[in-house]
C-alpha cells in the first residue's frame, strides 16, 4: 500500500512539465496524500498492512521484563450494568499499585469483533484485550497472542472449560473470568396451570411444548435470527447430544436434532416468529410471560429476578434419551495478551494477573452466574449459588465452537443458521437442508485446510 | 539568465493565459524575419514562451489537485483495494500477518459456483426491477401532479421528500417496528379495516419478505425520481405545449409527443442512477431482514457483507463487490454512449 501511494504521488507531476513552484506545491500535496492514505490502509479492517509486524521477537521469548508502573491500556465489552462492575475492579487495581492507570476503552459489543481485527490489522491492540472465545484462533493463528504460560499462568489451576475457551491448538491464550453455557429455563407458573412436568427428553419437550401453547402464550422459544451466532448457539445443544458433527453436518446427528426443530414448529409450539429474534428477545417473551419455556444462559439471571411475577425454574437441556448428558457450547470471554513491546506485554500481565486472582474472579461469577475459571474458586461458588449447579455441570460436558472446525467456523456457522431457519420455516426437510449446507461446510473446511 | 526569464515571466504573468497559449509557430516565423543578431533574443524569447506554459501547465495542475486528491483518496483507493483484496485468499489470518496469497480468479470461481449465487442474483432482479418500475412510475405521477400549480403544492412536494432525507437506517428500524407481525402498525390497520383476520408476517414469511423490502425501497425512491423528473418537466417551454395546443393534441397525444421526447436525457439520468442506487442499497435491507429468513431477501450487497464480515472470508466479499461495480460500470457507460448519441442528434 505504501508503496504504491507513493508511485502514485510521482506520476501526476512528471505529466505536468517542467519543474515549477506549483508542481513543488503538488509533490508537497501528493506526499501528504501518500501518508494519509497509508494511515487510512492501516486502519481499515483487514488490510495487509505493510509495516513489518511487531511479533516476531516475542515468540521465542519465555519470561518479561518487571512492569514499570505507567499506563496500561484495556479494552473489554463488559457493559452491562453500565460496566460499572469492571470500574471497580479497576480501581481496586490501581489502588493496590500506585503508580499505575488503566486507560480502559469499553467496545459496542455488536461491532467488538470487527474492532479487534481492525486494530490487530494496525497492530494497535490494547496491552490486554477482551475476546470472545472463539475469536482466540483468529487472533492465535495469526501470531498476535502471548502463549500465556511462557509468561507463568499455568493452565493447571484451572477448570477444563477455561482451558478449552482460552485455548488454540493445544496452547492458553487467553483466561476469562468465568464460563457459561445454556439451559432450559422454564416459567413454573405456566408450567403449573398446564399441569406440565420439567421435561427432560426431546420427547417430553415436544408433548410439554405443545400443552403449554395457548393463549397467546409460545410452549418453547430458541433464538433462530440469521445474525451470526445466535441461531447456532442455541442450536449446537441439540446438535451435539444427537451427535452432531460440525465438520459433516447432515450426519445422522444433525438430522435427528433438526427434526426436533421440525416436530416443535409444525405442532405450532414453536412460533415462526424465532427466526427473526436473537437471543435478548426470546429473554423478553420469557420475562414477559409470552413463552414458557427458553433456552437462556446465566447472564439473565439479574433481569429475570428483578421481574415482577416471573417465577422460573433451571434445567438442563433435554437430551434424546433419558439419562444422557446435554453437551452444549461453551460460552465466556477471555483476556488475552496481544503481542507487541515486552514493556507493554508485561503492563499487561500485572493487570490479568490481578483480574484472575481469586477475589475479583470470585465477585464477577457470584454477580453473573457464570463458572469461575479456577476451579477452587469455582467449587467454592457452587456452594453458595444454587441456581448455577445445572451450568456447573452441564458445563463439564460442553465444547468449545472452536474446538473441532477452528477458523472455518464463522462459515459453518453462517450455513448452519440458514439450515435452521429454512427447516423451522418448512422451506425444507432437515435432511435437505443439512444437506446444502454441508456444501458450504466442505468448501469452508477445504479453505482453511482442515482435514475431516 | 534564470533571474531574468522569472522576471519576464512575473511580467507578463499579469496577461491571462490567451498570451501563454499563442501559437509557438507564430513566434518562430517572426524570429526569422528577423535579423540575425536578433537570433539569440528570439530564442530566449521562446524560451520564456515555452516556460510560461510550464508555469501555466503546472498551476492548471494545482488546481486540479484538491478534485485528483478527492477521486484517489475516496474512489480509486478502495476500488483498488477491494480488486486486489478479491484476488487473494484474503481469510482473517492471511489479513493479519501479511500473508494472505495471490489465488488468481478462485474467488470469484467459488463465489460463482456458490449455490446460494442463484438465488442471490434472482432477489437482485427482482429487488432492482421491482423498485425501479414503480418508483420511476410513481415518481413520474406526482411530478406531473406537481408540474399543476395548486395552493399548498410547494408544501406538500417538500413532505414528500421526507423518504429521501431520512437516514437509511432510522427508516429502517422504523419500518421493522411497522412490519411486526403482532404488534406492528400495518397489520393493526389491515385488521382494523377488516382486510386481514390473522396477522401477516411481513419479514419471516419467505414468500413475503422480499415483497416487502421493495416497498420498503419504493417508497424510500419515489422522492429523488419525483425530484429529478419535477425539474425535468419545469424545462420543458410552454410555447411546445401551446404549439400543441394550437394543432389539436389532446392530453395523452401531447405527453406522449411533447413530455416524454423532450424529457428523454432527464429519464435516461434517472433511470440510470435509480439502477446504480438500487443495486446498492444495503442499509434498509440489513436492518430489516439481514438478507433472512433463508437467503430469501439476500441481495448481492448485503450477502458480499455476510461473507466478508460473517464468514470472515475477505477475499470473496470483494469478489462480489468487485462483480457488482462491473455491473454498474457497463450500465453508466451504456448511459454515456446513449448520451453522447443524444448530443450528436
Amino acid at each position: 500500500m505504501l508503496h504504491t501511494a507513493r508511485e502514485r504521488g510521482r506520476a501526476h507531476p512528471r505529466r505536468g512539465g517542467p519543474l515549477g513552484a506549483a508542481t513543488v506545491a503538488a509533490v508537497a500535496l501528493l506526499a501528504t496524500v501518500g501518508t494519509a492514505t497509508t494511515a487510512l490502509a492501516s486502519t481499515r479492517a483487514g488490510v495487509a498492512s505493510s509495516l513489518p509486524a511487531r511479533q516476531g521477537a516475542a515468540s521465542t521469548r519465555t519470561t518479561l521484563p518487571a512492569p514499570k508502573p505507567g499506563v496500561i491500556t484495556l479494552q473489554d465489552y463488559y457493559t452491562t450494568g453500565d460496566g460499572s462492575e469492571m470500574q471497580a475492579f479497576i480501581k481496586e487495581f490501581e489502588s493496590q499499585n500506585p503508580g499505575y492507570t488503566v486507560k480502559r476503552d469499553v467496545m459496542p459489543p455488536g461491532n467488538a469483533e470487527s474492532q479487534v481485527l481492525t486494530e490487530a490489522s494496525a497492530h494497535q491492540l490494547p496491552d490486554l484485550l477482551m475476546m470472545d472465545n472463539p475469536w482466540v484462533p483468529e487472533l492465535a493463528g495469526a501470531g498476535d497472542l502471548v502463549p500465556l504460560e511462557s509468561v507463568g499462568i499455568s493452565p493447571s489451576g484451572l477448570t477444563e472449560g477455561a482451558v478449552a475457551a482460552g485455548s488454540y491448538k493445544n496452547v492458553l491464550y487467553g483466561v476469562g473470568f468465568g464460563n457459561n453455557t445454556i439451559g432450559l429455563f422454564y416459567n413454573k407458573k405456566l408450567l403449573a396451570a398446564s399441569h406440565v412436568a420439567v421435561p427432560h427428553t426431546w420427547a417430553q419437550l415436544v408433548t410439554a411444548a405443545k400443552a403449554l401453547t395457548k393463549n397467546g402464550v409460545a410452549g418453547f422459544e430458541v433464538a433462530a435470527d440469521n445474525v451470526p451466532g445466535s441461531a447456532v448457539w442455541q442450536f449446537l445443544p441439540f446438535f451435539w447430544t444427537a451427535g452432531g458433527d460440525l465438520e459433516h453436518v447432515n450426519d445422522a446427528g444433525g438430522v435427528a436434532a433438526l427434526t426436533l426443530y421440525q416436530q416443535l414448529a409444525k405442532e405450532g409450539a414453536l412460533p415462526t416468529s424465532v427466526v427473526d429474534e436473537q437471543q435478548n428477545d426470546i429473554a423478553v417473551d420469557f420475562m414477559g410471560g409470552k413463552a414458557a419455556m427458553i433456552v437462556m444462559g446465566p447472564w439473565e439471571f439479574g433481569p429475570f429476578n428483578s421481574t415482577k411475577g416471573l417465577d422460573y425454574g433451571i434445567a438442563p437441556i433435554p437430551t434424546p434419551r433419558a439419562g444422557m448428558s446435554a453437551v452444549t457450547p461453551l460460552g465466556g470471554e477471555v483476556w488475552v495478551i496481544p503481542k507487541s513491546t515486552p514493556a507493554n506485554e508485561a503492563l499487561g500481565l500485572k493487570l490479568l494477573k490481578f483480574l484472575i486472582s481469586p477475589a475479583v474472579t470470585y465477585s464477577w461469577a457470584a454477580a453473573n452466574g457464570e463458572i469461575a475459571s479456577e476451579k477452587s474458586v469455582s467449587s467454592r461458588l457452587l456452594a453458595t449459588v444454587p441456581d448455577d449447579r445445572v451450568f456447573a455441570s452441564e458445563i463439564e460436558h460442553a465444547r468449545s465452537r472452536t474446538g473441532e472446525v477452528g477458523l472455518a467456523y464463522p462459515a459453518i456457522e453462517t450455513a448452519l443458521g440458514t439450515a435452521v431457519q429454512a427447516v423451522i420455516l418448512g422451506k425444507a426437510t432437515p435432511k435437505q437442508a443439512l444437506d446444502t449446507a454441508q456444501v458450504a461446510v466442505v468448501a469452508a473446511l477445504k479453505q482453511y485446510h482442515i482435514t475431516s | 539568465m534564470w533571474r531574468e526569464t522569472a522576471g519576464r515571466a512575473e511580467r507578463i504573468g499579469g496577461v491571462p493565459s490567451a498570451t501563454a497559449g499563442l501559437p509557438n509557430r507564430v513566434a518562430t516565423r517572426r524570429a526569422a524575419a528577423r535579423r540575425p543578431d536578433d537570433q539569440a533574443d528570439a530564442t530566449r524569447e521562446r524560451r520564456h514562451r515555452l516556460w510560461q506554459r510550464g508555469v501555466a501547465g503546472g498551476r492548471r495542475w494545482l488546481f486540479l489537485m484538491p478534485a485528483i486528491v478527492y477521486v484517489c483518496l475516496l474512489f480509486a483507493y478502495p476500488i483498488v483495494y477491494n480488486v486486489l483484496l478479491s484476488l487473494r485468499q484474503s481469510s482473517v489470518i492471511g489479513l493479519l500477518n501479511n500473508s494472505a496469497g495471490f489465488v488468481g480468479l478462485s474467488n470469484y470461481h467459488t463465489a460463482i459456483t456458490n449455490p446460494v449465487l442463484p438465488t442471490v442474483v434472482e432477489n437482485t432482479a427482482l429487488f432492482v426491477v421491482g423498485s425501479i418500475v414503480f418508483q420511476f412510475g410513481i415518481g413520474f405521477l406526482l411530478a406531473l401532479f406537481f408540474s399543476q400549480r395548486f395552493p399548498l403544492s410547494g408544501l406538500l412536494r417538500s413532505l414528500i421528500l421526507v423518504p429521501w432525507l431520512l437516514p437509511g437506517v432510522v427508516t429502517g428500524l422504523v419500518l421493522r417496528l411497522m412490519f411486526d407481525p403482532t404488534s406492528g402498525m400495518v397489520n393493526q390497520i389491515l385488521s382494523d379495516v377488516g382486510l386481514i383476520h390473522t396477522p401477516i408476517e411481513w419479514l419471516t414469511n419467505t414468500h413475503l419478505a422480499l415483497l416487502t423490502v421493495v416497498l420498503a425501497n419504493i417508497w424510500i425512491g419515489i422522492p429523488f425520481n419525483m425530484l429529478l423528473l419535477h425539474g425535468g418537466l419545469q424545462d420543458i417551454p410552454k410555447e411546445l405545449y401551446e404549439a400543441a395546443r394550437v394543432d389539436g393534441a389532446g392530453r395523452a397525444r401531447t405527453f406522449w409527443s411533447v413530455t416524454v421526447p423532450v424529457m428523454r436525457p432527464v429519464i435516461a439520468v434517472v433511470l440510470v442512477l435509480g439502477f446504480i442506487y438500487t443495486l446498492k442499497a444495503f442499509d434498509i435491507v440489513i436492518i430489516l431482514t439481514g438478507g433472512g429468513p433463508v437467503n430469501s431477501t439476500q441481495l448481492l450487497s448485503t450477502w458480499a457483507y455476510t461473507l466478508s464480515f460473517g464468514n470472515l472470508d475477505f477475499g470473496q466479499g470483494a469478489a462480489i463487490g468487485t462483480i457488482m461495480m462491473l455491473i454498474s460500470l457497463v450500465c453508466a457507460l451504456a448511459y454515456v454512449r446513449s448520451y453522447r448519441g443524444e448530443l450528436r442528434r
